[in-house]
């Protein structure tokens, strides 16, 4: 399977028209719905191949783009979202450099 | 780990010092609409109506005898500083265009582009375009001495300007935010205020610096053909 193939398990003349939001293999228990003692079986039964991750990584991006960005009336808040994401992620990776600022005498 | 005025600009993080401050190069591919569709929602129309004006206006610089097609490399290249220079100013992202080292990068291949191209193909008529229209002749040795020096400082005067106003506007935030903790209340409120006005205008700035440099490679690339 090279980069940008459907995946292996998605039929046309089965699903209709690709949906990039839809997991397209063997149907599980959603994740909402498995009991606490179970997600180790769960998380065992998962395909965890590196072309199964960017898949869950693609699917979760386009649920977020049809829910935020993709309607008619669609507002700021997918912006923001993004930004507060940023800044989140970019505060987290540079931590251990900034926890010391405020005790510095000289900046 | 550096504790100095500059640490804004420090790309290294504190995972094992590895350089991925950088990604935030990439924070605008998140935010430019992909066409799903055919009914357009409201970022699209608003992204294209931006794409469109620039479109329309680097096509008038670029003249008739531009290539079409020529318009959507300058394009790009608006809405890539374009996004790092507004999403720098959030606190804690980084600001990749306030270095040297992407804006060369920017600058650089394209005007050497630009002069291999037109020394290579067009050899006379850039020969011609070291003497302004209307000049007299006895300015003229002075005239191309001036502009080829004008020319062989491009790349510099366009990496350097996006970059020093980047750094500038952060320099200064970073440097009145400095002398908070030892200030009194009323005075730290006058502070914010005018942070908050300097904020503001460090947006125009971004999204005005991005502009320039667009238009600015529009102009130098027209001027080859």
């Amino acid at each position: 399977m090279a980069f940008g193939d459907y995946p292996a398990e998605y039929n046309p003349k089965v699903h209709g028209p690709y949906d990039p939001a839809r997991y397209y293999g063997k149907a599980d228990v959603p994740l909402g719905q498995v009991k606490v003692g179970e997600i180790g079986a769960w998380l065992s039964r998962r395909n965890k191949s590196p072309q199964a991750i960017a898949g869950a990584f693609s699917r979760a991006w386009w649920r977020w783009q049809h829910k935020y960005v993709q309607p008619k009336r669609s507002g700021v808040a997918p912006f923001f979202q993004v930004t507060v994401a940023a800044m989140t992620f970019f505060y987290a990776i540079n931590y251990g450099k900034m926890r010391h600022h405020r005790n510095y005498k000289y900046h | 780990m550096m504790t100095n005025l500059f640490s804004v600009f420090d790309p290294s993080s504190s995972i094992f010092n590895l350089s991925l401050n950088w990604m935030s190069t990439f924070l605008g591919l998140l935010l430019i609409p992909s066409a799903y569709w055919l009914m357009p929602s409201r970022w699209h129309i608003f992204w294209n109506s931006i794409l469109m004006t620039l479109h329309k206006e680097f096509k008038t610089l670029l003249g008739p005898s531009g290539h079409s097609g020529s318009t959507f490399i300058f394009v790009s290249l608006f809405s890539l500083i374009l996004f790092n220079n507004f999403m720098g100013l959030f606190p804690y992202i980084f600001t990749s265009t306030s270095h040297l080292t992407l804006t060369l990068t920017l600058a650089l291949p394209l005007w050497l582009c630009f002069m291999l191209y037109g020394w290579i193909n067009h050899t006379q008529h850039m020969f011609t375009h070291l003497v302004p229209q209307g000049t007299p002749a006895v300015l003229m040795p002075f005239m191309v001495c001036i502009e080829t020096i004008s020319n062989i400082i491009r790349p510099g005067t366009l990496a350097v300007r996006l970059a020093a106003n980047m750094i500038a506007g952060h320099l200064l935030l970073t440097l009145l935010g400095n002398t908070g903790p030892s200030l009194s209340f009323m005075i730290v409120s006058i502070l914010l205020i005018g942070q908050i006005a300097l904020l503001v205008l460090e947006s125009a700035v971004a999204i005005i610096q991005s502009y320039v440099f667009a238009v600015l490679s529009t102009l130098y690339s027209s001027e080859v053909n």
